[in-house]
């Protein structure tokens, strides 16, 4: 009797347990909280609108968007130095204009834009604040007039759709027409642009965005990306009007004035519209490939020895141009033959302190590290590891080589001026473009170019070298596909936009561009 | 025999016969002792005591037990008969454990292997898995490399999944184990490297058996986790009567065991390279050593007629052959087993606790330019002198690293601390059915701190700025604590209604809690003079702080049945269903159901002649897998820094288990006298709704991360697989057994749309670099790249282009090669020699068919690395190659990676007679032991049996190999004495 009652005893147990596991298998998110606000829930807007400013740090590395639009151009070159920078030839690859759907670089910018996009609809769509839907409608503003400028056709999600649905698709032309009116909707929404911080969204941003797509109007909405491309007068003039809405002013101080802009402070420059922040130390992009990129493994601070500039291009600089060769006073952290800091490195490079053949420094295979012009797509021999001349944009911080303090530009005045000066010259109603020309020039210690679209071109590529405007400038005056030193051919007008990345197509309302 | 035994026995007289049956832990109850020819016999009593009157002088006796090798005796006039029974694998295969129970080998209807300890060959095994190697067909073991404890990758019956989660559910004492990292990985900034393996924490002394199930009749019982086929672990537990201990040992000396040959100085200099002066400088002799390791277990042993227990304790110490490496590893089991209420309660307790302690090396997966310790010490020119006259180190720059010093700046320990434990109770409701509740917990905590001292300057690496000093050294402290909860409720129901009607029957109801969470910090910029950082992480500069945590759950719940039935004695049948329900899964799709059906036909069972027995099998089913991360289904956000709210998965409610469905036949014989036993089977397997993380860039604009889904494709697995045993001599004084397997594999991508980049490369001039693809009509992990041709005059390398003309390097065009990274065969043999006290045992296993990409030749091995300093084989250095030749992935790194390896050789001899009985020694044996003492093998690198996780995007990559911990071989001494 008493083992039966201890067998039932058991039974129940057993039971009970059996009850007690039992259970409905709801997914709980317990180290972090859930975006799903299709149940009601609500999502935390400020945080990610503070994470959508951050995607802006895609900007300061050396791949992604950035290489895409300098290096596929006359500007920069990525060659292959024996063991070093092969990387599955992407870097040749942009340079020759021979890129495939499988290319790292074109994923990486088409995710970092697009996902960045995702956040800002995020905020405007989830009940964000006023202020932070105008700087969210900015931000997507801004990722989006680079997905156009690079790959034309541009996924959406409409409001309120579910992320399981496959996104949904704008021609070039649709998306720039979404881009102008969002911009026009917000601009005066915006707050002005903060003294010393331009990192913020603001009317100045928003009003260069405009000029910047404006400008490029009669590109994006050509019905061939090839052209040819009509630049319409009233656009034009919008270009002109939104240019001289800008708040900003130049510093005309000749040579600082330039640099003050790329200086480890450069928070400060009143020159900047609007900049991706990086922090001491801190958060920030990878700030350092804006000097690891090209600096020998030798050098002072020390580098990756890659990217170079071309013969060709460097050329185009006069010899006593300031935006290509300047001591930042009291800087001498990197050193060539003139003493000078930063620009664009040539010829012997030296160890930190004076010029003195003692202090000549050599590479790694025990040649003088002299950088040479000549520069070919895989380097050999003894400039190996030295073929090229090197660009130093930015000031390196020394306090902080590995995470600087130096925010990246990422709109500035003399570009704005300069879209101006080319507005006026296609056709738009204004004036100033000799004025323009010439506060520029004399800036950089040099004679101010012709007033011609020629002049305005070669002008852009000089002062706004390295900026990442180069690729977006030669398709707009019609040079991008042109024969060039180590593209010694001109290339199928397919290339004039990239193609859709291999792994987008898993979205079936995209086509690949045309001729991939 | 037969006619003398008759003769014989006709001209005796009678008498009584009795004596003691022990087998080798002492005097055995109820083994059977018969008279042969006669149905005259008996059992013997609690002490192993029988008695038989009227023997014939000239009798036989048949002593016999289950699990025992049955021997004859002649009673040859004696009155008092002693015997001891020795343990015979073969006939302890009869039975086989397999999900929830047990079956008679004769009786399954499943492909289902089982290893007992008996052919355990590998000396202090870290991991069981070490112990499959080789052992099972269609099983295989592939280490990530041959450091003591490293990961390793189980195959059964092939890859059936994309990405990762191919790994077999494993199962200890009933409790299905996460089967995740146990421990964290690591990254001091030159390179990832990978979590220990987590089956580290078993001491092989301490498994009874490891049973494979292979095929979804066998495996369907484990549902959602079975598709990968099934690892059942049963640990040991009493099986003498009386107080037992024992003690065994071993000592193990390991030294390096590739012929991987750099240039000595001289020939360096010979060939054109820099001579700094050193001399004698071998990249062996600067980090690796002659290692020596140790393992000492003690057990303890004791039953009574309704209760028996084992406890035991092991120690093992095992130094890897890389300097500042090893495994020290403390283990208990604790086993208890009581009847109550007169055997109709039955409560069985497990405990299994380990303490692992990991030191490891600077050996990362995917080390650059600067390398990791192992590429450091390879490319160091050896005319440079390690240390300067002053004694302080060499140093040459901050991408040049001196191995000895990067060696000595670098420590890495992982602590782990693992309880499994386990109460099941029996309850026998009446004589067919039982009621059994099994309440499991699993759970661990581990703790890798690893630090590189502030006296190394390494690029990049472990450095923080503050105000314009730069300040070096770095620690991380990575912390994984996991608890995990078993409820399993089971009915078994047995009843034989007659003689053409056997059944047994099963039902259940599984509820599974797995908790996992875990934190991370790190911190830079340390004193120059302090030490010890990971222990006072506080010294490093307050801007260089980081800290992260992370928390997971996962809830399972399943109902399962199984019937097993027998017909007319020659007809198996067994049915199984298993319903699983997953947190993980889509909130459309929470359960899934996996059904299966085994059918086997005995044409003959102990049949004379030539064909002794022969069964015929079939099975089908379906099983699942659902290896993908947790929060895969949901719309997942997190909080970054200064309150940013980053987003981190895409919902997907759909998200349902990859499902694999089976069929296969196969064949279990018996020939000569049941001397050659062997099976072959051939199965086929199609996996569908593969989960895959679709890439971000199709969901754009959306998260960042990809979106887990079920993509559309068939990944098609076909196999057969061998095994035979054969008794060559089984005589009292003389054995020889013979055991061979071979499995072929063949491994396809049907109906699929994708091209999906995997097996990352790594290394200077890398980046982004990957040679193999999953594409539609190859094996998964088939390789792409370029065919290299040779050089050109100018000494540049050729390559084919899109045409299949020759063509430079800016011209060439990648292409499908037709060659895999996974073996197409792999092979098993083994054979035993027993010679009265002598034993010898050798074993052999090998993989046939695949390529190895050689990372670390492509990454380290070329004319410019020479050139620009670095030391290489001597072949490299005086190649036509030029200096400026780009080292771009092509099949000039591609290698055959067929191996055959000895594993083991061991040879034996057991003690006996008065020594032993005088010091109350129940036996005793010596043995010595041989580990990879050959390998024949064409392959360049360190070894052949290589696996770096060279993961990309999650897709795992097969036969890749890059800096990884060089193999050892060993030589093992040891002592097993009982008491």
């Amino acid at each position: 009797m008493k083992r039966n009652n201890i067998i039932k005893g058991f039974l129940y147990l057993g039971i009970a347990s059996f009850s007690i596991g039992c259970t409905n298998l709801d997914e709980k998110i317990l180290d972090g909280v859930s975006n799903d606000t299709s149940g009601g829930g609500t999502i935390n807007t400020a945080g990610t609108l503070q994470s959508a400013y951050e995607g802006l740090r895609d900007f300061n590395g050396q791949g992604g968007v950035y290489a895409l639009n300098e290096m596929s151009t006359d500007a920069m070159v990525g060659p292959t130095r024996g063991g070093d920078w092969d990387d599955n030839g992407v870097w040749r690859q942009i340079h020759t204009q021979t890129w495939a759907p499988d290319h790292g670089e074109v994923l990486g910018a088409w995710n970092s834009l697009l996902s960045n996009v995702y956040k800002c609809n995020q905020v405007i769509e989830n009940g964000g604040t006023t202020a932070q839907v105008a700087e969210a409608r900015f931000l997507r503003a801004w990722y989006y007039y680079n997905v156009v400028d690079l790959f034309g056709q541009a996924p959406y999600r409409p409001a309120g759709s579910a992320l399981t649905d496959d996104p949904k698709v704008w021609s070039r032309s649709e998306a720039t027409d979404f881009i102008i009116s969002e911009l026009e909707a917000i601009v005066n929404s915006l707050p002005n642009r903060t003294a010393n911080d331009a990192s913020t969204a603001n009317k100045d941003a928003a009003h260069f965005l405009l000029a910047k797509v404006y400008l490029n109007k009669g590109v994006f909405k050509a019905s061939n990306p090839a052209g040819p491309y009509t630049f319409d007068a009233a656009d034009m003039t919008k270009v002109v009007q939104h240019v001289d809405a800008l708040t900003n002013t130049l510093d005309l101080t000749v040579g600082s004035g330039y640099w003050s802009n790329f200086q480890p402070n450069n928070n400060t420059s009143n020159e900047i519209i609007f900049s991706s922040k990086n922090i001491q130390g801190g958060a920030g992009g990878n700030m350092q490939s804006k000097w690891r990129m090209c600096n020998h493994y030798n050098q002072t601070p020390d580098g990756w020895n890659g990217f170079a500039t071309v013969a060709d291009y460097y050329s185009n600089f006069n010899a006593a141009d300031k935006r290509a060769h300047y001591a930042v006073p009291g800087y001498t952290f990197t050193v060539d033959p003139n003493g000078n800091g930063v620009g664009f490195l040539a010829g012997q490079m030296y160890k930190l302190g004076t010029v003195a053949p003692a202090n000549a420094l050599k590479d790694r295979n025990n040649n003088p590290l002299v950088f040479t012009s000549a520069v070919t797509l895989i380097t050999s021999g003894a400039t190996l590891e030295t073929a090229g001349i090197r660009g130093m944009k930015y000031v390196p911080d020394a306090a902080n080589v590995g995470s600087p303090d130096n925010d990246l530009v990422l709109m500035r005045y003399s570009d704005a001026l300069l879209m101006k000066a080319e507005a006026i010259t296609r056709g738009g109603t204004g004036t100033g473009v000799a004025t323009i020309l010439s506060n520029l020039a004399t800036r950089a210690g040099v004679t101010a170019a012709a007033a011609t679209l020629d002049g305005i071109y070669a002008e852009r590529g000089r002062e706004l070298w390295w900026e990442g405007w180069r690729r977006n400038d030669a398709i707009r005056f019609g040079k991008f596909l042109a024969a060039r030193a180590l593209k010694p051919y001109t290339s199928d007008a397919k290339y004039l936009l990239y193609p859709i990345p291999a792994d987008a197509l898993f979205n079936s309302n995209l086509s690949q561009n045309p001729g991939y | 025999m037969v006619l003398v035994t008759i003769l014989c026995t006709s001209l005796t007289y009678s008498q009584d016969v009795s004596g003691t049956v022990s087998d080798a832990s002492g005097p055995l109850p109820g083994a059977s002792v018969l008279v042969k020819g006669t149905t005259k016999g008996a059992q013997t009593d609690f002490d192993g005591k029988f008695t038989i009157k009227n023997v014939g002088s000239n009798a036989v006796l048949v002593f016999s037990y289950i699990g025992l090798k049955t021997q004859e005796v002649n009673v040859a006039g004696r009155s008092n008969v002693n015997v001891t029974l020795k343990e015979d694998s073969a006939e302890l295969k009869e039975v086989v454990v397999i999900g929830y129970g047990s079956v008679k080998k004769k009786d399954a209807t499943g492909a289902v292997d089982q290893l007992s300890a008996k052919s355990f060959d590998n000396v202090g095994a870290p991991s069981p898995a070490d112990l499959l190697r080789g052992k099972v067909s269609g099983v295989q073991v592939t280490s990530a490399s041959g450091e003591p404890g490293a990961g390793a990758s189980i195959r059964i019956r092939g890859n059936s999944s994309i990405r990762s989660g191919n790994g077999p559910l494993i199962v200890v004492d009933g409790v299905p184990l996460d089967g995740g990292d146990v421990s964290s990985g690591s990254d001091i900034g030159l390179g990832a490297s990978s979590a220990r393996n987590p089956l580290n924490f078993i001491n092989q002394n301490d498994i009874e058996s490891m049973s494979i199930l292979k095929d979804a009749s066998s495996t369907a019982i484990y549902g959602s986790r079975g598709a990968n086929g099934v690892i059942v672990i049963t640990t040991k537990k009493s099986k003498s009567k009386e107080p037992q201990l024992t003690y065994s040992n071993s000592f193990t000396f390991s030294s390096l065991a590739s012929n991987l040959k750099l240039m000595s100085s001289a020939e360096f200099v010979a060939n054109g390279g820099a001579n700094n002066g050193g001399t004698g400088y071998k990249w062996e002799d600067a980090i690796l050593r002659n290692a020596f390791s140790m393992n000492h277990d003690v057990a303890f042993t004791k039953s009574t007629e309704n209760s028996s227990t084992r406890l035991s304790i092991g120690a093992s110490n095992t130094e890897g052959i890389v300097n500042k490496t090893g495994l020290d590893k403390y283990t208990m089991a604790f086993n208890n087993s009581n009847d109550f209420f007169g055997g109709a309660l039955k409560v069985d307790t497990k405990v299994n606790y380990s303490s692992l302690r990991d030191q490891a090396a600077l050996i990362s997966d995917n080390a650059g330019y600067i390398g990791n310790l192992i590429g450091a010490a390879m490319y160091w020119n050896p005319t440079n002198k390690l240390y300067n006259t002053n004694g302080t180190y060499n140093v040459i720059s901050n991408t040049y690293i001196n191995p000895v010093q990067l060696a000595n700046a670098y420590t890495d320990y992982t602590n782990t601390n693992k309880l499994l434990a386990s109460v099941k109770s029996t309850l026998k409701l009446n004589d067919n059915l039982n009621y059994q509740l099994l309440v499991g917990v699993e759970t661990s905590t581990s703790s890798r701190k690893f630090q590189l001292d502030p006296t190394i300057n390494i690029q990049n690496v472990a450095q923080a700025s503050s105000g314009s000093t730069t300040k070096f050294g770095q620690a991380n402290i990575s912390n994984i604590q996991k608890f995990n909860k078993t409820f399993e409720h089971t009915l078994n129901y047995n009843k034989t209604f007659n003689d053409n009607f056997v059944m047994d029957a099963l039902a259940g109801y599984s509820y599974y809690q797995y908790n996992a969470s875990g934190n991370d910090m790190s911190a830079k910029g340390f004193d120059a003079n302090q030490m010890n950082l990971i222990d006072n992480i506080e010294g490093g500069l307050q801007t260089e702080f980081r800290a992260s945590s992370w928390k997971n759950q996962v809830e399972l719940q399943s109902f399962f049945g199984r019937v097993n039935a027998t017909l007319y004695k020659k007809f198996l049948v067994t049915a199984t269903m298993r319903a699983d329900g997953s947190t993980k899964l889509g909130k459309n799709n929470k359960y899934g159901t996996f059904p299966s059906v085994g059918l086997g036909y005995k044409v003959f069972e102990d049949k004379a002649g030539l064909v002794n027995s022969l069964k015929l099998r079939a099975n089908y089913g379906i099983t699942g897998n659902q290896e993908f991360a947790v929060n895969s289904a949901v719309a997942r956000a997190s909080y970054g820094n200064n309150g940013s709210l980053n987003v981190d998965t895409n919902a997907n409610p759909d998200l349902k288990w990859e499902t694999t469905t089976s069929s296969g036949v196969g064949v279990d014989f018996g020939l000569l006298n049941n001397r050659l036993t062997g099976t072959v089977d051939y199965f086929q397997r199609d996996t569908q709704d593969l989960i895959f993380p679709v890439p971000s860039a199709a969901t754009q604009p959306g998260p960042p991360s990809p979106r887990f889904v079920n993509l559309p494709g068939n990944l098609i697995n076909k196999g057969l697989e061998v095994s035979a045993n054969y008794k060559i001599i089984d005589s009292e004084k003389l054995t020889w057994d013979v055991a061979a397997n071979a499995s072929f594999l063949s491994n396809k991508m049907e109906n699929f749309a994708g091209f999906i980049q995997a097996g990352a490369v790594d290394g200077q001039g890398l980046t982004g670099a990957y040679v193999q693809v999953v594409t539609n009509n190859q094996p998964i992990y088939s390789y792409y790249m370029y065919e290299w041709r040779g050089y050109d005059s100018t000494g540049a390398s050729i390559y084919a282009d899109a045409a299949g003309n020759d063509a430079s390097l800016g011209l060439a065009a990648k292409k499908l090669i037709g060659k895999q990274g996974l073996p197409k065969m792999n092979l098993g043999f083994s054979t035993n020699v027993t010679y009265k006290n002598f034993d010898a045992a050798v074993s052999f296993y090998g993989a046939f068919g695949h390529y190895l990409y050689n990372n670390t030749a492509n990454a380290y091995f070329f004319k410019g690395a020479f050139l620009g300093g670095r030391n290489v084989p001597a072949s490299v250095a005086t190649s036509a190659q030029a200096q400026g030749d780009p080292n771009s992935p092509s099949t000039k790194y591609l290698e055959k990676g067929d191996f055959l390896r000895m594993g083991n050789l061991t040879v034996g001899y057991t003690f006996s007679g008065a020594t032993l009985e005088k010091m109350k020694i129940k036996s005793a044996r010596f043995f010595v032991n041989g580990q990879n003492l050959l390998l024949f093998t064409n392959y360049s690198g360190f070894d052949p049996e290589v696996n770096t996780n060279k993961a990309k995007n999650g897709v795992p990559s097969a036969g890749i190999d890059y800096l990884s911990y060089p193999r050892s071989k060993a030589i093992a001494l040891g002592l097993n004495v009982t008491f």
